[in-house]
Order: structure tokens, then C-alpha cells, then sequence
């Protein structure tokens, strides 16, 4: 499966991300080749791709929102690195040769810059997500204080290119209640204001959604964007190692559902 | 067919007894990251600590738990160790830097190891892991900068914690998928959570000529930290090779501004 390398959006900050034509290891993907930069967006009906550029091997290259002055205003746009061209359009997102690795996946660095001064980034990768699978995200992030301000970046990638509307969901920590619910959109990238919610700092914000997955990662500002922060959450399979770690991921959001059908209205 | 197996050996060569975290030695023993500490008049080091065990119940349970934290110095050695009594469902954010004391150590590793372990990870063969979230200020900043742990690395039986990294059989290398600007500054802390010691090498190459720029080798103790530099003095863009036989050398990497005032951190 080809991995694809979101552009971030925040507010007073620039999304740059920085692809990379080299393998992570030397050990799982014995050659290499010159490859396609491509940037793929959807419509809401159709998914477009249009070819930057191509890069050589060991070579990285900076794609900043800004230059990409093709695209409709408000897009995801998906950064990938293709040995075959793309189609230019296409009815499910679009896959090429598989160069995936696996210790660690094949990353690109995805950040975001402030015009005050901030930057900052992380190693990621996205793929597509299965549509109306659920999620369930335990997230220690909040941070208080006059000159900061915290945003969740909710990112949603579908093979499908249908723009869906749903919910997520904000629970307080013992999850018997709905802190906030917020509108997204399938293949979007939804930024939400975070300080607008009502939780103490010694809670935890459990994210929850019924029909949508999606990456969430939290951004906080300091002073508009003189310093950055930014960090995703772990999925809750990382809370187990060794044995069926699946099925105990599966009975923690069998107990979570529960929680969130028993809240009341 | 005959290429299949061929593929399947070959891989194996890198995959066989090589997991990333080898298995605890009981069901009951926690697991935890190896997390990076740093202090000094310019660093504080936060972690957020809540009850793992208690997201898995269906009633939220009024015992107290506790999460005990293990403070290693950057040769691996055992400096401090620290108990935290925490609620269900709550988070406390812990200066985890006031915890260690003196100013002749300034960053190493620690750990977090929870007594509250529900039956329900028995029942399933799992282990109850902490993957963490550690934050940062640096320069007396308002803002703390997050990174998770990256590694499975230790467990905790009898008042002691032991070692779950497992060593390759060969040389591998870990290339950093960053773009090292000359316009800033990096550090690489680089982790040992193996039981042997370890020999790493940083090889910093020229991104225009793919060159080799600077050569840099360490020995790491088992449970021990390395800080390494980027060369300041290079004009041009760079990447970073790790050498070792760590079956994934992933730096934490701490990330300055030259030209823009900045600070971030990472990890590969």
C-alpha cells in the first residue's frame, strides 16, 4: 500500500512536510528508484493527483501549502512518493508498487511553521483508514496557561473520495459524559479549538467516534505560534505488548461503547 | 516458489529471535519505555501519569494504585526510584526532573512500571505497557513540547527491573528520514536496552553529495544513554545514518533554531 504524507493546517502556521527518497533501514528494500512527488486531494467525489516533481535517490524534498496554490482552498492534500505516475483522477485513492517498510514504516517529517518563530514536526505516515470503523483515543495533552492555546487536528483519510459528515465525540475521564461534540468530515483535515472545552487539568480527554478513524494530533501554541508543540496520540493497542493485544483492544472499546451508550442525553 | 523461500530466508536473517521486545519473564511483570530525563538550569522534564488498568473497567474502581518510576543515570545505572499514588481516570502531570537530585547528572532515562495490572491482560497473554508521554521546557518557556516513548525496552519483577532489548545478529542501520538544516541544531539521544553493550556509529552524509561528512562512534552500556551532536560547522543539508546492532537505533532528536528561535523534540 502506498503510504501518503498529510500537509498540515493550523491557525497563524504553515504545514511543510519533508518527503524522503531513501528507506529507513538497510535491510527491507533492497533498491530503490527515482520517484514520482505527488500531491493527491479529493473533491468530494473524485480523487485528483497532480505530479510536483520527481525525486532522486537519497534525496528529501520541502513541500509547503503555500506553493501548492492548485489547490481548492480548505483541502487535505497528500504528499506521496510514487514510482509510477498517478492517475490524474481516480474513483478510490490512488495505490502504486508497494515500498512499505515496517521497522520503522517509511516516513516523512510532517510539521507545521509559524510566522512568529515556531516549528515543529513529526515522523508520521498516513494510510487509508476503513470507513465506519470506530475510534477510541486516551489523549494527556492540555496544557494551561494566559499566552497558550491548544488545537486538536483530526486528520481522515478514506479509499472512498465522498466527503462524510459525522461526530466526534469528547468524553470526560471516567467516560459518563459528553464534554463536546464536534462536526468532521471524512478525507478532511478538521481542526478543533481545544480551550473552548470545559476540562480540568488533571483530566484526560478520551476522544470517541461511532463511524470514522482518523489521526489526532494535538497542537499547542505559545504566544500565537512562538513556540510549538505538536504530538498524536498512541491507539490503545499500544497499551499491551505480546500476546492478543487485539482482542484486549477490542474488549477496551467493547467497554468504552458500553460507557458511551449509558451516557445520558 | 523457490524465490518465495528464498525472500522468506533472507528476511529471517533480520526477523528470527529478533523481536523488538523480547517477552517479560511473568504475565504480572509491567513493561515500560525507557524514557529520556534531562535537568539543568535550561531543562524540565514532565511525564503525564494516569492508571492504564483502570480504562479497563466498566465501573470506575476508588482503590489507589500506584506507578513506580526508576531513574537511570546515562551509564545505566539505577539513581532513583520514585512512587506516584494515583486516582482512576485522572492525569497528574509530574515534574519528573525534580526527582533527581545533585547537578552532576543531566539527562539519563527512567522508566514507569504499574501495580495495577486487570486480570483481563492475564486472560489475553498481554503485558501491561506504559508507552508514555514526556514533555519539555526548555529555556524557561510556558510551553511544554510532548514525545512519546519509542521502544518496549524494560520490565519489572521482585524490586528489580531487567532488560527486554534484543541484539542483532547483524550490523543494521537506521537511517533517520529527517532533513538535517543547516540553519539548525540538533541533539541525538540514542538509547541501549539491551543487555550488551553496544557499539554505534553516527554517520552524518552531505544531502547534495550523499558524502560522508563526520564520523562519530560510541560505546553504549546496557541501559545506558549516548548525546551526540550534529556537526555545526557543515553548510549544506544533511541526513543521519545509525549503525549498530540494536534492532532499531531511534534517536530521541532535540531540534534548535538558529535563525528562528525555536525549539522542538522528536523521536525517529
Amino acid at each position: 500500500m502506498l503510504p501518503f504524507y498529510p500537509l498540515l493546517r493550523a491557525p497563524n502556521c504553515e504545514g511543510v512536510t519533508v518527503i524522503h527518497n531513501y528507506p529507513p533501514n538497510n535491510w527491507e528494500v533492497r533498491k530503490n528508484y527515482e520517484k514520482y512527488i505527488n500531491i493527491t486531494w479529493s473533491d468530494g467525489s473524485c480523487w485528483h493527483t497532480k505530479i510536483i516533481g520527481t525525486l532522486a535517490k537519497n534525496k528529501s524534498f520541502k513541500i509547503r501549502e503555500k506553493a501548492l496554490n492548485f489547490l481548492p482552498k480548505n483541502t487535505l492534500a497528500l504528499s506521496s512518493l510514487s514510482i509510477n505516475k498517478l492517475p490524474p483522477k481516480s474513483d478510490i485513492l490512488p495505490d502504486d508498487i508497494d515500498m512499505q517498510t515496517n521497522l520503522p514504516e517509511w516516513r516523512a517529517s510532517i510539521g507545521l511553521e509559524s510566522k512568529f518563530g515556531g516549528c515543529t514536526s513529526f515522523q508520521g505516515e498516513a494510510f487509508a483508514f476503513p470507513p465506519n470503523g470506530s475510534l477510541l483515543s486516551f489523549a494527556p495533552f492540555l496544557q494551561y496557561g494566559n499566552a497558550l492555546s491548544s488545537y486538536l487536528i483530526f486528520i481522515n483519510v478514506e479509499k472512498s473520495p465522498l466527503f462524510r459528515n459525522t461526530s466526534l465525540f469528547f468524553l470526560n475521564s471516567d467516560g459518563d459524559k459528553i464534554m463536546a461534540k464536534k462536526a468532521i468530515t471524512s478525507n478532511h483535515l478538521n481542526i478543533i479549538k481545544l480551550d473552548e472545552i470545559d476540562y480540568n487539568p488533571s483530566d484526560l480527554i478520551i476522544l470517541f467516534t461511532e463511524n470514522i478513524i482518523g489521526i489526532p494530533l494535538f497542537m499547542t501554541a505559545y504566544k500565537n505560534g512562538k513556540e510549538l508543540s505538536l504530538e498524536h496520540t498512541h491507539p490503545p493497542a499500544s497499551f499491551a505488548i505480546h500476546g492478543d493485544r487485539w482482542g484486549l483492544h477490542k474488549k477496551l472499546k467493547t467497554i468504552w461503547s458500553k460507557k458511551f451508550k449509558n451516557i445520558k442525553p | 516458489m523457490i524465490k518465495k523461500i528464498y525472500k522468506k530466508l533472507k528476511r529471517g536473517l533480520w526477523t528470527f529471535k529478533q523481536p523488538l521486545a523480547a517477552r517479560p519473564k511473568s504475565l504480572n511483570n509491567p513493561v515500560s519505555d525507557l524514557f529520556v530525563w534531562r535537568k539543568s538550569s535550561k531543562w524540565q522534564t514532565y511525564f503525564d501519569l494516569y492508571d492504564i488498568g483502570s480504562f479497563y473497567s466498566e465501573i470506575p474502581s476508588k482503590r489507589e494504585v500506584n506507578a513506580k518510576i526508576i531513574f537511570y543515570n546515562q551509564s545505566g545505572f539505577k539513581i532513583n526510584e520514585h512512587t506516584v499514588n494515583l486516582n482512576p481516570n485522572q492525569n497528574r502531570c509530574i515534574e519528573i526532573s525534580s526527582f533527581i537530585k545533585g547537578e552532576k547528572e543531566t539527562f539519563g532515562t527512567f522508566a514507569v512500571f504499574h501495580s495495577n495490572i486487570p486480570s483481563i491482560f492475564i486472560e489475553h497473554k498481554s503485558y501491561l505497557t506504559e508507552r508514555g508521554f514526556v514533555s519539555y521546557k526548555y529555556n524557561k518557556n510556558e510551553l511544554r513540547h510532548y514525545v512519546h516513548g519509542n521502544s518496549d525496552a524494560i520490565s519489572f519483577l521482585d524490586n528489580s527491573s531487567y532488560l527486554l532489548g534484543v541484539s542483532s545478529f547483524l550490523k543494521r542501520e537506521y537511517k533517520l528520514q529527517f532533513n538535517l538544516d543547516d540553519t539548525e541544531k540538533y541533539e541525538f539521544i540514542l538509547i541501549n536496552y539491551t543487555n550488551k553493550h553496544q557499539e554505534v556509529m553516527l554517520t552524518f552524509l552531505d544531502e547534495a553529495t550523499n558524502k560522508v561528512i563526520n564520523v562519530k562512534k560510541y560505546s553504549i552500556n546496557p541501559n545506558g544513554c549516548y548525546l551526540s551532536h550534529s556537526d555545526s560547522n557543515h553548510i549544506g543539508n544533511s541526513r543521519l545514518v545509525i549503525s549498530s546492532n540494536l534492532v532499531m537505533a531511534r534517536p530521541f532528536v532535540f531540534r534548535y533554531g538558529v535563525n528562528r528561535n525555536f525549539f522542538d523534540v522528536f523521536h525517529g
